[in-house]
């Protein structure tokens, strides 16, 4: 079941299937105080569109997908100027009709395959509750065909327990799969899989996504993951995105001083090159640009205003010292 | 110069029902010097186990372990003595569980010294702890902090620093970068391979990551179902592997991807490694391995030498790798076999 590429050519829609803009979300710390985790968050996906969002530990990349799902605690504050996903607007529908869109519009899988299933019932069980109503056990093992799993009449029947790692994936995959979404968010799905298996999540994922023209939201902190998937990619940096472009591209040229410097920290190219410093937390960000204070190119104005958005075709940069025009 | 043997080395875990888990199953390495052997493989496949036999942590139900000539650890040996202990020191994956939060950083940098030392003066013990503290990229004022004031990759480097107080002679790194962002794996990579000349350490790095380990690593040993498939220089095995599963491992690992290449290519192996509880049958590897033969259902493969570096498959010598001429091969455990893919460290 290897990925056909299929020509990522424009079907007639009315308009993106996910459209985000200026999102920010906040939490409530113990003093009533307000601390922002993310800000200017633009994302527009049309059908059958697959994109990455990369950026390190702590930067907001879940914040973000679970800000569109609807899945933050009661303490965090969403906002945005803009926020549908299918035909709803998320900023003034009913918590009733943004539950309808769980499933059918919007779906994720997330990074602890494990964590994420009820050990007391049986795969086949769950399976089928994220499957449409009245949905047969004969359907249920067609569809943990569809995402690789061997000998699927058998797996239904056992329990998390029983499953590999990239088994649980599998189930999962298949869960967020079941009533066809629009979206899905895939949360570092195989962070904790071998990379034997993550080799054959990542292949299945990508031709499921290619096949269904379904639009993916591909979350992670590894750039060689991220490539492997995603022909458009965000970075993120202490909450903001700081440069998004067409991939390989993006990451052959990057615009960015960070990108280039996730780039250089990579190992397998020669010498290593770590970014000095750290990232800073939520609440101490710096005025201006963010990745001031590590940026072997930052001036005066970089540490005073924020940059603004340098746009090409295909790409943009929020940067005052570019690497590229 | 510090020599470090295993041989046969095996570790089988009784569980529930009179079953074993055969977690090691006859590991043997040879090294010498400063250099760096890193253990690679799936999880499960037994790197941890091997990690805490050379730590001293556990003991072997057969084979023996020699640190500079003298046995350190066989079946039944009885306890080591202290300065054997200290001469090997661990620094485990996670960085939030492995260090004490009642503690300041410059409270943990002067335990081992505070415990093991007798005799060393509290002006000594200061000094040492200053110079290793500036060692690691530390302020003197940030000696009076506390484990959780300190961020991941800090948190690693003060692991790193503590094991390193008493000038140990071999390191063991278990997963030391796993739980690290890019940006600082990168800072703590440089770290260790300046630690690891100023202190002429010779370290065990287990990883899964084969782009770390071909950065860190002169010899590199393939681990699968606690067996050694291959093992020898890392430019050899991981460049030019000669075992199937060591080439599966390095197709499977993600690449970035610059060029025009198709998305996420074919799985190279499929399915999951069998349980150790039941390894299968001649060679471990038969039911993933896509060049079986009848031979390999029945007969366990005895590891030869084979273009410089040790492996066991049936089939090996069947597939020889494209040699550059005048290349010369070394034997796995010759001290310089294999220079790690990184120009002088900065
Ligand atoms: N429920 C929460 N309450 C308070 N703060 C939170 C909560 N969830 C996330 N945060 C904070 O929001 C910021 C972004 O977190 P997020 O989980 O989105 O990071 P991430 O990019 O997904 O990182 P990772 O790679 O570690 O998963 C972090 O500083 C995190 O501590
Ligand atoms: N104390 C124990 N009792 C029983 N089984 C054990 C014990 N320690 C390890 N094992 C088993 O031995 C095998 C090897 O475990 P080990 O922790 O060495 O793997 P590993 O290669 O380090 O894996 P990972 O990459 O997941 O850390 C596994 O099947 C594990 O479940
Ligand atoms: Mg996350
Ligand atoms: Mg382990």
């Amino acid at each position: 079941m290897n990925s056909t590429a299929l020509p990522q050519q424009e079907q007639p829609r009315q308009g993106p299937v996910l459209d985000i803009q200026g999102l920010s979300v906040a939490f409530r710390s113990h003093h009533q105080t307000w601390t922002t985790v993310l800000e200017h968050f633009d994302l527009r996906l049309e059908q059958g569109q697959a994109t990455a969002i990369v950026g390190e530990s702590g930067s907001g990349k879940t914040v973000a997908a679970l800000a569109v799902m609807g899945l933050l605690p009661g303490y965090a504050r969403v906002e945005a100027r803009r926020l549908q996903a299918g035909n709803l607007d998320l900023l003034t529908a009913t918590p009733k009709a943004r539950r309808s869109l769980l499933g059918p519009t919007l779906a994720m899988i997330f990074q602890e395959p494990r964590a994420s299933l009820n050990p007391s019932l049986t795969v086949g069980y769950q399976l089928k509750e994220a499957m449409p109503r009245g949905s047969t056990t004969a359907a249920a093992a067609a569809l943990l065909a569809e995402v690789g799993m061997a000998d699927p009449r058998a797996r239904l029947r056992a329990f998390p327990h029983e499953l590999s790692g990239g088994m649980a994936q599998r189930v999962l995959i298949a869960m967020a799969l079941a009533r066809k979404p629009a979206v899905l968010f895939a949360d570092e799905p195989t962070t904790a899989l071998d990379v034997t298996v993550q080799a054959q999540i990542l292949a299945q994922l990508a031709d499921l996504q290619q096949r269904q023209r379904m639009a993916m939201v591909f979350i992670s902190h590894d750039l060689a993951v991220v490539s492997q998937v995603a022909r458009h990619a965000l970075v993120l940096y202490a909450g903001a995105v700081v440069e998004e472009g067409a991939l390989p591209e993006l990451f052959k040229h990057p615009a960015h001083p960070y990108t280039q410097g996730l780039i250089n920290a990579l190992p397998g190219q020669g010498d290593l090159q770590p970014i000095s410093g750290l990232v800073p937390s939520p609440g101490q960000w710096p005025p201006g640009c963010r990745f001031a204070p590590r940026c072997p190119r930052a001036s005066a104005v970089c540490h005073e205003t924020l940059p603004p958005w340098l746009t090409a075709d295909n790409s943009r940069v929020r940067c005052h010292h570019p690497l590229r025009p | 110069m510090t020599t470090l043997v295993a041989q046969g080395l095996v570790r089988h875990f009784p569980v529930r029902g009179k079953r074993v888990v055969q977690a090691l199953n006859g590991v043997s390495f040879a090294m010498e010097g400063a250099v760096t052997l890193a253990i690679v493989g799936e999880s499960g496949c037994g790197k941890s186990t091997l990690g805490r036999l050379v730590s001293l942590l556990d003991q072997p139900d057969a084979g023996t372990l020699h640190l500079n000539g003298q046995r350190i650890a066989a079946p039944g040996l009885a306890k080591v003595q202290p300065q054997v202990r200290r001469a090997i020191q661990t620094v485990f994956q996670d960085p939030w569980t492995s260090l004490n939060p009642r503690l300041t950083l410059g409270a943990i940098l002067d335990e081992p010294l505070r415990l093991m030392t007798g005799g060393m003066n509290p002006a000594r013990r200061r000094e040492a702890v200053m110079e290793m503290a500036g060692h690691l990229g530390f302020a003197p004022e940030q000696l009076n902090r506390y484990p959780h004031m300190f961020s991941g990759g800090q948190r690693q480097r003060i692991a790193i620093g503590r094991a390193l107080m008493l000038h140990p002679a071999v390191l063991v790194l278990d997963e030391p970068v796993s739980a690290l962002d890019v940006s600082i794996q990168a800072q703590i990579l440089a770290l260790l391979l300046r630690l690891q000349r100023d202190y002429h350490l010779l370290m065990l790095f287990i990883s899964h990551d084969l782009a770390v380990v071909r950065h860190i690593a002169n010899q590199v040993l393939v681990l699968y179902l606690g067996k050694v498939m291959e093992v020898g220089p890392a430019a050899m095995v991981l460049d030019q592997p000669l075992h199937p599963y060591t080439k599966a491992l390095q197709q499977a690992a993600p690449k970035l991807r610059l060029g025009a290449e198709p998305l996420a290519p074919h799985a190279p192996l499929p399915g999951d490694p069998p349980s150790p509880l039941d390894p299968p049958r001649g060679c471990v590897f038969h039911p993933r391995c896509p060049h079986t033969i009848a031979i390999c259902r029945t007969e366990i493969p005895q590891p030869r030498l084979l273009e410089g570096r040790q492996v066991a498959c049936h089939r090996a010598h069947e597939w020889p790798t494209e040699k550059e001429p005048g290349e010369s091969a070394t034997a796995p455990g010759e001290p310089g076999g294999g220079e790690p893919d990184r120009a002088a460290d900065a």
